[in-house]
């Protein structure tokens, strides 16, 4: 075996998308947070409070495991081009200013023939690298265990043949490897300070001191134990064609495929244990022409009638404008939590049909022109209301508001005002927005209106109109 | 026709996150609007009323027209229900104390707990609002109606809100029904309505989000401030306006009524107070004087008995006694100070150390009959056994006697931006940014240059508000919460609750009064402070290590000032202090202090007292300092004065060479310059040491300036006076003060001098305390010769202790406290099995001292087991290999394999030292990195005496303090070790800026720079180094724990 093992030192800041090198991400324990991203001025591992006093312009970031790890994902699909199996793994200590390390490893061993040499691969790959505009450290090694240690160590390490890898272990400090704080301490208390030390003590004391866990990843590293785990199989999602017999243009002869891919993939979903926000169907046509959409949902789900009954909304409120050969359906967003646990069946529940009937008008209207005015928690009235997805429910005001509110106040010249007291409304300093109004009820032009006096200038303003 | 107003529901930011003004504000708005009365009712809380007062009392000292201020509170019972009690009388007073201390006193710190039931008696002597809410009104009024007829009223409360008809017209109604009548309130939360932001802000912080998220939580307008009566009467109608003059008028109860009553048990059966105090001076007097008390101070003891009386204070000596008694009985040192720490009675009853004979001038400024003042004693204990008196005051009033004075938290910079910068949303990073970099808030015109330094716009809009807000919160005193005082015991003779609300502290088992010290004092109430003093605890353990190595002749008596002339010892002792050699010595071990001893050179107990009142913020910012330097040295007649030799100032200032030092100095130059009347300079006390409460000290300005210029002195001698009395504000010393901390000066460099290991051996033992870190004070130990030894598990104690060497001196075992993560318990433990028979191997003292894994590797990395089991790195591999036998097979062997490691290097053994101990008895890490060090032309520390004046050098070491005082205008001063010993380097603002990352962060530093010396080889140097430039190093120490003490 020969791993080429990558190192992303910058994956925790590059998969945020944050490319300034004022951008660093911090992880945190307790209320520690530390850099993990090295920024001009702060290293990694320094104390996020220190680091920003030496580096004032820093902008810090928490950590998103769910970005590295979609992000290291990505990165072991694309690195299959180079060999296979493929390892991936998200190294953490989950110890105070200990620093994740983002690992990926390929075998080459195989591979290396196709590129002729390794410097030939190795080209190609910082090829890829520049273009991903991805930062790595690399290394080659006969274990795993080996070529990422060279890999956090140092970039360009490489050695080939196994009876080498032992010797040239042996001169590395025993600090790099990826062992907890207290036993690296621990190393370092008794003065094993090279892994060749280390390499060197009866293997029985070493067990008994530092545990058998640890005598075997020394094994591992050294190529005397086998490095179980597991390899990453490349996914497809869900992707299925349907060949038509003939081209179609009637959309209503198209339904009963859709139905079938539609249910195909409930099952696909459902094998998985994943909802699905949002599909998209692509249409061939003659000439190799093709048309596509995508359609979104409210929330996510693996419902097949769901699925189909938006397809042919859709399709019937813009029909295709050719015959169609084939049609392609595809999963295009999957989650994999969100799905409410409903029964074991999988019935639908009795909430879903405004869900699913505010699908279909969204799926005729275009999904923009549909919402629901929701209430805002604010006093000022232009505030107090807003555009909300369709899906919420409704909400009632505390106070009196007329529904025809004006876009933009109406200047007015000074009304009679009735001899009640008005409505203050003083609020919204905290936005550059403060209002400080009275408010009074009038009729204005044979309707009931409502106007306000600004406070400050005095000024008196149409607001809306009772209905 | 205007009917005037009271105003009886008022909230101040005492209601802890609702209120926006503070109680003066309140008062002062009230009186500018023209209200009669002002009722303070905070939330089940009597914690701002005193404050209130203050600002009434200005008023009338003034001869100045004022609200009058109600006492009251308002209560939300867990119903729901809302009202508010006024009191009428004293009874009505304990009454509402009494429920707000019951319901305090319910459920956790900050809250309480009131149900109907706590309710069902009616309150005696309370008058009674009842705040609708528009829920439940019906069983609400006629369940209080049952209790409250007669003064019971249906408050109204109008705010513009678009309901004000309704609502009044519903309350119309409900009034008729009830029988009750209607009266109009206001629901204040403000004193003006500019501070509807910071009200919304409270609001903000109340429900822990963000302002912008509050929405309706808020109020929707900023109505609820003191309205003017024009505007009141727009929206109420006349009668109801008319009837809170009517309730007002009940309400004739007025805080400064409050009424203290003096414990009786502390007075001997068969004796008035009066003859109990006389008959324990007269029996103890020969304690004292055995030979007979000089007829001079018979004299001055029978004045100040005779004040005693006719102020009936004798209580409050004898509570003091009874406490000091009982410490004394526990062999628990301890050491009275404060105003009456001036007097002879005082000194008779063993409440103060500070010896009349030495101190005549002290003595005769006693109490003065004139200034109604009240009589002031803190007594330090042992910090360590502080607890044992506490519980015995406790124990003797009971719990509802004795309760420990509240600590008004108020915001500070830090605080005010973390709060506000919370209710606006401002992300922490930033707000931490800035808190940081804003610890020198006071200078605004930097503020902008600072915020743009740390990379926040000062332009933007939020960023104004932000600081805009937090600045209301730290300039107004706005308090945060109430915490305990460290140890300011009120004991009364009927129950504390009667008197004032009690309440829970943090401290399980712990009560609070809702007062602070500075509000009990303008009560008169009397308080009795019992604090801790890490430096008694330290002088303990120095005289427990002396008489346990046989030395019986030193005791904590015994060390006294005999007089340089008469006493060699004495003489040897003020020597080491004119030489700044001062470190660990009480008081005078700061680097401020040793840079002023070799030129004040000390020479008598008051020139010690006079070292230890300069070197403070207020002298200091005063100017004192340098006048004091110039002038002390001539003879008193050639003192000049600005009206000349007869200047009544002379009699104030003589005895401190024409410069004010202490701070009732300042009071009697207002009186005898300016002409203020007794009452008056004691106001100007007041003020000063409340100013931060307040900030009151402006209104003497134009008085003071006044009465100066019509006696003869100059504008300029005027504003100096003024300029010294605003420095004196909080951090002046009294003269008694000083004195007393004076003793415990020169009895700690007594022992530095004369018994030097068991010196730092207290010292050490007394950890944490003081400035020095313990490698310091061993260092110390070892400069002045004498032997510390390491820490050995064959011979350590817990604490260290004394030993002798080969010539039969002391010397200094280091104890096993010094181990990082080792514990007493362990400890003990492993001495009581060792007195049992020596330890042959790890095996044995891990089994019969039953030290867990990690309690023996902790020893091995401290070395500690070099006689069990050779160097650190095989003490610890042979630990790490028994740590993994417990359970069953404790006890058995199990075969090892030797394995031969070798030996740690001497770096290794110095940081490994560090890491487990923070010290190191082999080289100093520097020694190792001379060679580099001389590489790069870096002087020992110990060679800068022998270098001029002026010239250019580079010095280096590791950090040890950094510090930045604030009134060094910015300047930081940071102290490096090296082998040979320390330097410090003066950092002028441009270069921490230049150099932040070094200056703030780094851990070894090089330093360019001029250097500074003064002084003599007899005299001692004082030393600095400007610095220019720095190198930081820290690397080269990279693993050697972070050992500087930062203080900002």
């Amino acid at each position: 075996m020969l791993w080429l093992c990558l190192h992303f030192p910058r994956l925790p800041v590059e998969a945020l998308g944050f490319g300034d090198p004022l951008d660093v991400v911090t992880d945190q324990r307790g209320a520690s947070r530390w850099l993990i991203t090295a920024a001009p001025g702060a290293g990694i591992g320094t104390p996020l409070g220190a680091a920003l006093s030496l580096q004032p312009g820093l902008r810090a970031h928490a950590r998103s495991h769910k970005a590295e790890q979609a992000a290291l994902q990505q990165l072991a699909h694309w690195i299959y081009r180079y060999g296979s199996p493929v390892h991936a793994e998200m190294r953490d200590l989950a110890e105070v200013g200990r620093v994740p390390q983002a690992l990926l490893w390929v075998e080459i061993a195989a591979s290396l023939r196709l590129f002729g040499s390794y410097r030939a691969m190795r080209e190609r790959l910082r090829g890829d690298l520049a273009e991903l505009q991805q930062h790595a450290q690399l290394a080659v090694a006969p274990t795993r265990a080996a070529s990422a240690l060279f890999a956090c160590l140092q970039d360009g390490i490489a050695i080939r043949e196994p009876a080498q890898l032992q010797d040239r272990l042996a001169a590395w400090p025993t600090a790099a490897l990826p062992w907890p704080r207290a036993q690296l301490d621990a190393l370092q208390g008794v003065g094993l300070r090279r892994i060749g030390d280390l390499l060197a003590v009866p293997r029985a004391a070493f067990a008994r001191r530092f545990g058998a866990a640890r005598l075997r990843e020394l094994d591992q590293l050294c190529g005397r134990a086998a490095e179980p785990g597991v390899a990453i199989v490349p996914s497809t999602g869900f992707r299925r064609r349907f060949d038509l017999a003939a081209e179609i243009e009637q959309v209503e002869a198209l339904l009963f495929p859709l139905r079938r891919l539609a249910f195909e993939l409930q099952a696909w979903l459902r094998a998985r244990d994943v909802g699905l926000r949002a599909v998209r169907l692509l249409c061939l046509h003659a000439q190799q022409r093709r048309s596509s959409f995508v359609l979104r949902f409210g929330d996510a789900h693996r419902d097949g009638s769901r699925i189909f009954d938006a397809l042919r909304e859709r399709l019937l409120r813009a029909p295709l404008g050719a015959a169609v050969r084939a049609l392609e359906l595809r999963a295009e967003d999957i989650a994999e939590t969100e799905v409410p646990q409903t029964d074991l069946f999988e019935a639908a529940d009795a909430g879903g049909d405004w869900t699913r009937a505010i699908e279909r008008v969204a799926a005729r209207l275009g999904e923009s022109a549909l919402w629901t005015p929701a209430i805002h928690d604010e006093y000022r009235p232009e505030r107090a209301w807003r555009r909300a997805d369709a899906n919420l429910p409704l909400d009632v005001p505390h106070r009196p508001r007329p529904l025809w509110l004006l876009r933009k106040p109406l200047p007015l010249p000074t009304p009679d005002l009735p001899d009640t007291p008005p409505e203050r409304i003083e609020s919204g300093w905290w936005d550059d927005a403060d209002q400080r109004r009275d408010y009074h009820d009038i009729e204005w032009q044979h309707a009931r209106a409502w106007v306000y006096r600004e406070r400050d200038s005095e000024r008196w303003f149409l607001h809306g109109l009772w209905a | 026709m205007n009917p005037g107003y009271a105003e009886l529901h008022a909230v101040s930011a005492f209601s802890f996150r609702r209120g926006a003004s503070m109680p003066q504000e309140l008062v002062e708005a009230a009186t500018a609007l023209g209200y009669r009365a002002l009722a303070l009712t905070d939330e089940c809380s009597m914690a701002g009323a005193v404050r209130g007062y203050e600002r009434i009392r200005d008023y009338r000292e003034c001869a100045q027209a004022h609200a009058e201020l109600l006492v009251g509170c308002e209560w939300n019972l867990d119903d729901g229900l809302r009202c508010v009690a006024l009191c009428e009388d004293q009874a009505g007073y304990s009454a509402v104390c009494r429920t707000i201390t019951q319901a305090r006193r319910a459920t956790d710190k900050g809250a309480y707990r009131l149900t109907r039931a706590d309710f069902d008696a009616p309150l005696p002597g309370t008058s009674l609002l009842w705040i609708p809410r528009g829920v439940n009104e019906l069983d609400e009024l006629a369940w209080l109606r049952e209790r409250y007829g007669g003064r019971l009223w249906i408050a109204v409360e109008l705010h513009r809100d678009g309901r004000d008809a309704g609502r009044l017209a519903g309350l119309q109604e409900l009034s008729r029904r009830f029988a009750l009548p209607l009266v109009a309130s206001g629901d204040v939360h403000m004193h003006c309505a500019a501070r509807r932001a910071l009200q919304d802000v409270m609001v903000a912080l109340r429900h822990h989000r963000p302002v912008e998220r509050c929405g309706t939580r808020l109020f929707p307008n900023g109505e609820r401030h003191l309205r003017t009566l024009a505007d009141l009467q727009s929206l109420y109608p006349h009668a109801l306006l008319a009837e809170s003059l009517r309730v007002a008028e009940r309400c004739a109860f007025r805080i400064e009524q409050v009424r203290y009553r003096y414990p009786k048990e502390v007075v001997g059966a068969g004796h008035t107070p009066t003859s109990w105090l006389r008959h324990l001076v007269v029996q103890r007097l020969p304690r004292r004087w055995p030979h007979g008390c000089p007829p001079a101070i018979r004299a001055t003891i029978e004045k100040e008995l005779a004040l005693i009386a006719e102020k009936e204070h004798e209580p409050f000596f004898l509570t003091v006694y009874d406490i000091v008694e009982y410490a004394r009985s526990r062999n628990i040192l301890c050491q009275g100070r404060g105003s009456a720490a001036n007097s002879v009675v005082c000194y008779v009853l063993g409440i103060t150390e500070v010896d009349p004979e030495r101190n005549q001038l002290l003595f005769e400024r006693f109490m003065s009959r004139e200034r109604d003042e009240e009589p002031d004693i803190d007594v330090d204990f042992e910090h360590e056994r502080r607890e044992e008196v506490i519980q015995y005051v406790f124990d003797k009033y009971g719990r509802d006697r004795a309760a420990i004075a509240a600590t008004v938290i108020g915001y500070r910079t830090r605080s005010a931006l973390r709060d506000v910068g919370r209710a606006l949303d401002i992300g922490e990073e930033v707000v931490d940014r800035v808190a940081k970099s804003l610890a020198w808030w006071d200078d605004p015109d930097e503020l902008g240059e600072r915020l743009r330094a740390v990379g926040v716009d000062p332009q933007l809009p939020r960023i104004r508000r932000w600081l805009a807000l937090a600045g209301t919160l730290i300039d107004g005193g706005f308090p945060r919460h109430l915490s305990q005082h460290v140890g300011g015991f009120v004991i009364s003779d009927g129950p504390l609750h009667e008197l004032v609300p009690v309440e829970n502290a943090a401290m399980p088992d712990r009560t609070i009064i809702q007062w602070d010290k500075d509000d009990l004092e303008t009560l008169g109430l009397l308080k009795v402070d019992v604090l801790a003093l890490g430096m008694l605890s330290a002088l303990r353990r120095m005289l427990e290590q002396l008489h346990a190595f046989g030395d019986d002749a030193v005791s904590y008596e015994s060390i006294r000032d005999h007089g340089c002339d008469e006493d060699p010892d004495t003489r040897a002792t003020y020597e080491m202090i004119c030489r700044a050699d001062t470190v660990g010595v009480f008081q005078i071990e700061s680097r401020a202090q040793m840079s002023m001893l070799p030129r004040l050179r000390p020479k008598s107990m008051y020139d010690l007292t006079v070292q230890v009142a300069i070197v403070r913020p207020g002298p200091i910012q005063g100017g004192m300092v340098h006048p004091y330097l110039k002038q002390r040295h001539k003879p008193p007649e050639t003192i000049e004065y600005p009206l000349g030799p007869g200047d009544p100032i002379r009699s104030v200032l003589g005895r401190t060479s024409g410069v004010p030092i202490f701070q009732e100095q300042v009071m009697q130059i207002a009186m005898v310059a300016a002409g203020f009347t007794a009452s008056r300079a004691d106001a100007l006390r007041r003020a000063m040491a409340a100013w931060k409460r307040n900030g009151h000290v402006d209104r003497f300005r134009e008085e003071l300036t006044a009465g100066m210029k019509s006696r003869g002195y100059s504008d300029e001698f005027a504003a100096r006076i003024f300029r010294q009395i605003e420095g004196f504000g909080s951090y002046g010393f009294p003269e008694s003060h000083a004195a007393s901390f004076a003793l415990l000066a020169y009895k700690s460099a007594w022992l530095k001098r004369h018994r030097p290991a068991a010196f730092v051996c207290g010292l050490i033992n007394a950890q944490p305390m003081g400035f020095y870190p313990v490698s310091m004070l061993v260092r110390e130990a070892q400069r002045s010769g004498v032997d510390v030894r390491a820490v050995d598990v064959r011979y350590s104690r817990w604490d260290c202790h004394l030993e002798r060497d080969a010539q039969g001196q002391a010397a200094i075992r280091l104890g096993l406290r010094l181990i990082r993560g080792f514990n007493a318990e362990a400890a003990q433990r492993l001495e009581a099995m060792r007195s049992a028979g020596p330890f042959a191997t790890i095996d044995d003292l891990a089994r019969r001292a039953a030290l867990s894994a990690r309690e023996l590797d902790v020893l091995a990395s401290a070395d500690a087991l070099q006689a069990l089991a050779g160097h650190r790195f095989q003490a610890r591999w042979q630990t790490r290999g028994h740590a993994h036998l417990g359970g069953v097979l404790a006890g058995a062997d199990l075969p090892d394999e030797a394995v031969a490691l070798a030996a740690p290097s001497e770096g290794e053994d110095v940081l490994a030292d560090y890491q487990s101990t923070h010290l190191s008895l082999r080289r100093h890490p520097t020694a190792l990195l001379r060679p580099r060090l001389d590489r790069h032309r870096v002087l020992p520390n110990e060679r800068l005496r022998g270098t001029a004046d002026g010239s250019h050098v580079r010095v280096g070491g590791i950090v040890m303090f950094r510090q930045r005082p604030g009134s060094a205008k910015g300047t930081m001063f940071i102290t490096l070790e090296d082998d040979t010993g320390i330097v410090n380097l003066i950092v002028r603002p441009p270069l921490i800026e230049a150099q932040r990352e070094a200056v703030v962060g780094g851990s070894f530093l090089l330093a360019r720079g001029r250097l500074q010396k003064q002084g003599s080889d007899e005299d001692g140097w004082i030393i600095h180094v400007i610095a220019e430039e720095f190198a930081d190093r820290s690397h080269w120490i990279a693993r050697l724990p972070y050992l500087s003490r930062d203080f900002h």
